[in-house]
């Protein structure tokens, strides 16, 4: 776990950010487990306190929930998963529809050019 | 919580502190900053009562300090203050036979923590181990506050990296922290609060998060700001 | 209450250890001088007689006369017992400086790690007055031993024609150096020692005045000592200041010097007890 942080933005909106990715890409699993607020505050090396209003965040966005004396978990309601993924399509989209703004290109070429990358991309994996 | 109350201090003529009030909490990590001058750590002074204060007044927990509060809060300065003939061992020893709130469990995990070698003499270790040591004399006090003056003056990055450790580790815990540094670059993420002072007043006091979430600036371009004043 | 005695008792105790290197060498000096004092100052007294009678041929009744006869007096007044007392009071002299300002000079600065102890900060005060007087009646056990062992040594070098035969107790009380440290007169012993525990509490409370108030504390401090030291020595010189011999009788002279003495002793303890607490600076 190894997250850089910007210093002008908030750093629970980076925590939560890194987490959206976790669960959007699969590598946290509806149910997991999340790691306790005082062990990824050593890991992440950011103050505890601002890994409890990430956690508390996310806990009231329903990413992640809390049962008395146990630790977090990864939601387990695949509607909040879609959700998530939906939003953060969402998000990807507006920033390079965002980026495109100064260039003045037809739809259908910037379609092939999404494809080659994409392609590019796998056969890099 | 340690409340500072329109504190003065003069050395001579000069005007050090000239009316603070702050206060640091419990549970949260304070940083005392200086934009120029002095004062940081003649704040800590006064507040363990090493230093007389001119007016104002200081508090723990709302209680004047005395001696038993030093069970209470602990103070780590910036100089050697055990005994350079004493081994790591005997300082440990020292502390164990005076303090009911030294943890001998927990001293024994912070020298294994900082790899410190417990038979060889203070004055033999390198300065970044006598930093060491004096940081394991005030953590592994169970005290409710711990202040800290300038904790990464003179020490090589890799000491620098385990004693960030620190901050976030649960060596700290749910303990008030007071912390002053000029090198604001290192515990950046760490701190709940910034004190920042200029000549001897209190320039801004915020909390870190809020500034970024608030005015989208970080702790060091507030800093820049009253610089550049 | 009873923390607090424990409190100084480790305290106490902790302070002898650190004294404990300085007061062993002064020790051993004092042995060591006196030794060879024992053994030489004889030796050669009796190098001179024998050298006298072998060159005049002349018998031990001239030599007497030429060079007196020896008594262990002779022994003790001399360099190698008289020089380690000075040494011994010098050396506590210093140390009642160095006991205080060690915690702030030297590599370390131990004074933040006193001052921040959770004891009452009076409890280091006492052990130090406490470990500078162990110390001084150390040293002097270390020497009155010392002539109980120099004592036969000396009479066996002397031969027994030019030896005084002094008793032990004879010879320490024609010293008047000896009366101001052996309790040879119990009321003048308690005296001595009552005006040196003033002295080591006004010493002490200028210390501190210094250490409050930087330079200012100084000068603060010489003029607490002078006031001080002037208001006991007063009645003392006050026949011969008045000019009337008759003012004052002895005893009631010793009862203003007592109470003087307290009153300085109450007065430094409590301004020492002030500046501790509120006025010191690491």
């Amino acid at each position: 776990m190894n997250v850089t942080f910007n210093k002008r933005d908030p750093i629970y909106l980076q925590v939560m950010q890194y987490f959206k990715r976790l669960i959007v890409s699969g590598e946290l699993n509806l149910g997991d487990e999340m790691p306790s607020r005082r062990q990824l505050a050593n890991q992440l090396k950011i103050n505890p306190n601002t890994v409890q209003r990430a956690y508390s965040e996310m806990e009231e966005q329903r990413l992640i929930y809390t049962e008395p004396n146990r630790p977090s978990r990864v939601t387990e309601d695949p509607a909040v998963l879609n959700q998530l993924k939906k939003e953060w399509l969402d998000q990807a989209v507006s920033k390079f529809v965002s980026a495109l703004d100064p260039i003045d290109i037809p739809l259908d070429d910037i379609v092939d050019l999404i494809k080659d990358k994409m392609n590019m991309r796998k056969k890099d994996d | 919580m340690i409340e500072l109350k329109n504190v003065h201090k003069h050395f001579g003529r000069k005007k050090v502190l000239d009316g603070i009030s702050f206060t640091a909490n419990k549970g949260e990590i304070t940083c005392l900053v200086g934009v120029n001058g002095v004062g940081k750590t003649t704040i800590l002074n006064a507040i363990m009562n090493l230093t007389p204060i001119k007016k104002g007044e200081i508090t723990i927990d709302g209680e004047l300090m005395r001696p038993d509060l030093y069970n209470k809060v602990a103070f780590i300065p910036d100089v050697a203050i055990m005994l350079p003939n004493m081994t790591v061992h005997e300082a440990m020893d020292f502390m164990k036979d005076y303090y009911v709130s030294w943890n001998c469990k927990r001293a024994k995990e912070i020298t294994r923590f900082f790899r410190l070698n417990l038979t060889e003499k203070i004055s033999e270790l390198s300065k970044g181990n006598q930093a060491k040591v004096n940081l394991l004399m005030g953590l592994a006090l169970d005290v409710d506050y711990i202040l800290m003056d300038e904790p990464f003056s003179g020490i090589d990055i890799f000491t620098r990296e385990q004693i960030t450790d620190v901050f976030s580790s649960r060596l700290v815990e749910d303990r008030g922290v007071l912390i002053t540094t000029h090198e604001i670059f290192d515990i950046e993420h760490l701190i709940d609060k910034v004190v920042l002072l200029d000549n001897g007043v209190i320039y801004k006091e915020f909390n870190a998060e809020e500034m970024r979430e608030t005015e989208g600036k970080s702790v060091v371009d507030v800093m820049r700001e009253a610089y550049n004043r | 209450m009873k923390k607090s005695l424990h409190n100084f008792l480790k305290f106490t105790n902790f302070e002898l250890e650190r004294l404990s290197k300085f007061l062993f060498a002064l020790m051993g000096i004092t042995f060591i001088a006196n030794l060879v004092g024992y053994i030489y100052t004889p030796m050669k007294y009796m190098g001179k007689i024998n050298e006298y009678i072998a060159q005049n041929s002349a018998t031990s009744e001239q030599a007497i006369q030429q060079y007196g006869p020896f008594s262990f007096y002779n022994a003790l007044n001399s360099f190698w017992i008289v020089g380690p007392i000075a040494l011994g009071i010098s050396g506590f002299i210093f140390y009642s400086f160095f006991i205080w300002y060690r915690e702030w000079f030297g590599k370390n600065t131990f004074a933040y790690r006193l001052l921040m102890l959770p004891i009452h900060r009076m409890t280091l005060f006492y052990s130090k007055l406490v470990v500078v007087f162990i110390g001084i009646f150390t040293l002097i056990s270390t020497q009155m031993i010392s002539l109980f062992i120099g004592y036969p040594i000396v009479s066996a070098i002397i031969e027994n024609t030019y030896y005084v035969n002094q008793s032990l107790m004879e010879a320490v009380q024609l010293h008047p150096l000896f009366l101001y440290l052996f309790p040879l007169d119990l009321g003048f012993f308690l005296t001595i020692n009552a005006v040196g525990l003033v002295v080591l509490l006004v010493l002490f409370t200028a210390i501190l005045m210094e250490r409050s108030y930087a330079v200012k504390g100084i000068v603060l401090g010489i003029i607490y000592a002078v006031v001080a030291l002037t208001l006991v020595l007063l009645p003392l010189f006050l026949p011969d200041l008045l000019n009337n011999h008759y003012i004052l009788y002895g005893s009631e002279l010793i009862i203003i010097e007592a109470i003087l003495l307290v009153i300085v002793a109450v007065l430094s303890l409590f301004t020492s007890r002030h500046l501790i607490n509120k006025k010191i600076t690491v």
